[in-house]
């Protein structure tokens, strides 16, 4: 079985996005729920209190959707009509979102260059890599290699995976140069800044 | 009128004179210029519009006065809600919500050879209807302040309350998802110090999180980070090459005056749809269309490409604009993801919205308002003199426009306080905002509750201090008619929908 095949197997079969939504909404609900009970000053848990029963109670209701009587079920997930819409209206509405989605739709195969996982989970992780390596090596650095690897994953042309990594690169100076910020600093890596070392910044070099 | 009702006239009008001296000196018409522009990229770039450009830019601001900020950002939204036509006409994908059904017959004419007509006839009707709904705010506006000033801690709180619930109502999808989505984004306001007492909520000893989940991270994350990793999943959106730039934008702009009556009237549909928090350009743009198409002779013209349609449609979703900043100036309520960013900038650069944006600081909503109505021409002049330009934005791969998105995000992020904790709740956000995007969980809900949290804390805590902990000051219609009263709209707004139905069967 190739790797594409079990990665749609697996997530077929095992990952219920909606659920894990739930959960993670559940389980900080239950415990800000909780942390209200333990908090020295009433009026600090009053709203804590009321937003996160609200949370607590909704996801619970929407996780056990499937085991409460047909009428609760239907009243949960239903959807109310605030705006009518006439008929022919309608029409055009649902012929509309079938057109705009046979252009611009979810893709339906894993990914639209060829790749073996989804380009959703791929752009996910690549987000979450970016941030961790900014963390240790500072933003400035980080950037150009997440925009490179994004482009070459998206098989960009390496003209457009250049002009995208210089502008990486130009967006981090202009804001150092113009705000201030440290962009050039990482927690593990360059804990002083990169560009502290050569003492420039491109902008600087630039001029 | 009441003797308080002429001072505040009186008021009105010193504001007014030195808002326009405000516009019309310093940078700030330059700010209109760059918020527009800005606002019609943002705008006519699938899959990025008004509330995601506006969000990636947000911390751009810090370093602007507070007039020069927000006049940007209302400059971007109003230029967005033009650009989202651009993708509407050519690509048959709107760049905004809010310009979906001009996609029913700006496309057609698009094929038919009338791209330039659509395009123009587009501005003129976005100019024209966003002009006039701003123009109608500020001649109502004296009412307004006196509506607002009667508003205490239990009527904001409530207010809240319903905002929420009108949300939830309007959302597309399950209620009860909404509910929860709003929830959510409420209850992680309450990380940090407790607003009344020395009290630290959730904050796991990170110093980082002492003052809380940053509301712009987290309208970063929901806007920008949840929208590109959707975007990468899709595909398209790329205008079509056999689509020509051909059409006469004069003609555009005549045959938009050719329809006084649909231009007007869908332009002032805008603006009461636009008032209701949660309705937003998205749904008016529905709605006037609806009502152009009822109320036309030939309504089986619509979606074949009659002009009326797009007039209709884009009337209405500038129109949008001067109803929707009611709520959002006055109550705090925004009404839509781009007035969500908007109010998010009003308190990032420190301004209040509610008595104070119309007592002390009247003169800065003037200002707002008056760059608006100067908006107005300007997209009018871009739209159509530089129409057949335009057609290149939509030329984009959305593969390049992702990591330059997610880059300004991940640094405007960082941005706002130097502090990693923004990139973990940005990133966190992000992620938890992709599953609720694809499992219909109102976006906009968690987004005013991450706005409304600290407001709603802080007047439910005052108002219960006034009534010694007792929460029957939200239940007393002699003595908070308005909360009461409020609280009454919020259970109908909630029960009323799955009520309503039912009754009617057990009635016929």
């Amino acid at each position: 079985m190739t790797f594409e095949e079990q990665y749609k197997r697996f997530s077929e079969k095992f990952v219920h996005m909606e659920t894990l939504l739930l959960l993670i909404m559940l389980v900080s609900s239950a415990y800000m729920l909780w942390g209200t009970f333990n908090f020295q000053s009433v009026s600090a848990a009053r709203f804590p209190r009321l937003t996160a029963g609200t949370v607590f109670i909704g996801s619970v209701l929407l996780i056990s959707r499937n085991y409460l009587p047909d009428r609760v079920s239907t009243l949960l997930t239903e959807q109310p009509e605030v705006f009518k819409t006439d008929d022919e209206l309608s029409q055009k509405l649902e012929q509309s979102t079938s057109e705009q989605t046979a252009s611009s739709s979810e893709a339906t195969e894993l990914s639209v260059v060829g790749r073996p996982i989804h380009d959703s989970l791929f752009t996910a992780i690549a987000i979450v890599g970016y941030a961790v390596l900014s963390f240790a090596i500072g933003i400035y650095l980080a950037t150009p290699i997440f925009v490179l690897v994004y482009a070459r994953w998206f098989k960009l042309s390496w003209k457009m995976t250049i002009a995208l990594t210089v502008l990486g690169i130009v967006i981090g100076d202009v804001f150092m140069g113009l705000l201030g910020v440290p962009l050039d600093r990482g927690e593990i890596l360059f804990p002083s800044g990169v560009l502290n070392i050569s003492g420039i910044s491109l902008m600087e070099a630039l001029k | 009128m009441s003797g308080l009702g002429l001072v505040a006239q009186v008021g009105a009008i010193g504001a007014l004179t030195e808002a326009i001296s405000l516009v019309f000196t310093g940078q700030t018409l330059l700010w209109i210029v760059v918020g527009l522009i800005l606002g019609m990229i943002g705008g006519a770039l699938p899959g990025v519009g008004s509330s995601l450009s506006m969000a990636i830019i947000l911390p751009l601001t810090l370093p602007l006065s507070p007039v020069n900020a927000i006049v940007l950002l209302v400059s971007m939204y109003s230029g967005a809600m033009y650009g989202g036509s651009i993708s509407a006409i050519l690509v048959n994908v709107p760049g905004t919500g809010a310009a979906a059904a001009t996609t029913f017959d700006g496309y057609p004419m698009s094929k038919q050879g009338r791209a330039v007509d659509a395009l123009s006839m587009s501005a003129t009707a976005s100019s024209v209807a966003g002009f006039l709904s701003v123009l109608t705010l500020l001649l109502i506006s004296p009412l307004l302040i006196e509506v607002v000033l009667l508003f205490g801690s239990p009527e904001n709180f409530m207010m809240a309350v319903l905002g929420l619930a009108m949300i939830a109502i309007v959302a597309r999808g399950s209620i009860v998802k909404a509910i929860i989505s709003g929830g959510f984004g409420l209850m992680i306001t309450t990380i940090g110090i407790a607003p009344n007492s020395p009290e630290l909520r959730y904050t796991f000893g990170q110093i980082g999180l002492r003052n809380g989940v940053d509301f712009i991270a987290a309208l970063i994350g929901m806007f920008a980070i949840a929208e590109m990793i959707k975007l990468a999943g899709q595909q398209g959106g790329i205008a079509d090459s056999a689509i020509k730039m051909t059409g006469n934008s004069l003609a555009g702009v005549r045959e938009t005056f050719q329809h006084p009556r649909t231009l007007l009237k869908s332009g002032y549909i805008g603006m009461l749809i636009g008032a209701v928090p949660g309705a937003g350009a998205t749904v008016s743009n529905f709605i006037a269309y609806g009502e152009a198409m009822r109320s036309s002779v030939t309504p089986d013209r619509f979606g074949k490409g009659e002009p009326s349609g797009v007039i209709a449609a884009e009337a209405s979703n500038n129109g949008t604009i001067g109803g929707s900043l009611i709520p959002t100036i006055a109550f705090g309520i925004p009404g839509s993801g781009s007035t969500a960013v908007l109010l998010g900038g009003l308190l990032m650069h420190g301004l209040r919205p509610g008595p104070q944006l119309f007592e002390t600081d009247l003169h800065l909503t003037y200002t707002f308002l008056i760059a608006l109505l100067i908006g107005n021409f300007f997209i009018l002049f871009v739209g159509v003199v530089f129409v057949t330009r335009m057609g290149r934005l939509t030329q984009i791969d959305t593969h390049v426009i992702i990591p330059i998105v997610v880059v300004l995000s991940m640094v405007g992020g960082f941005t706002l306080n130097n502090n990693w904790m923004d990139i973990l709740t940005l990133v966190l956000l992000g992620l938890i905002g992709y599953l609720m995007v694809k499992y219909n969980y109102s976006v906009i809900a968690f987004v005013l509750g991450v706005v409304l949290g600290p407001i709603a804390e802080e007047n439910l805590l005052r108002s219960l201090q006034i009534s010694g902990g007792e929460y029957s000051i939200f239940l007393s219609p002699g003595q908070q008619p308005i909360a009461f009263g409020l609280l009454l709209m919020t259970i109908v707004m909630l029960v009323g929908p799955f009520v309503k139905p039912r009754l009617e069967r057990a009635l016929s």
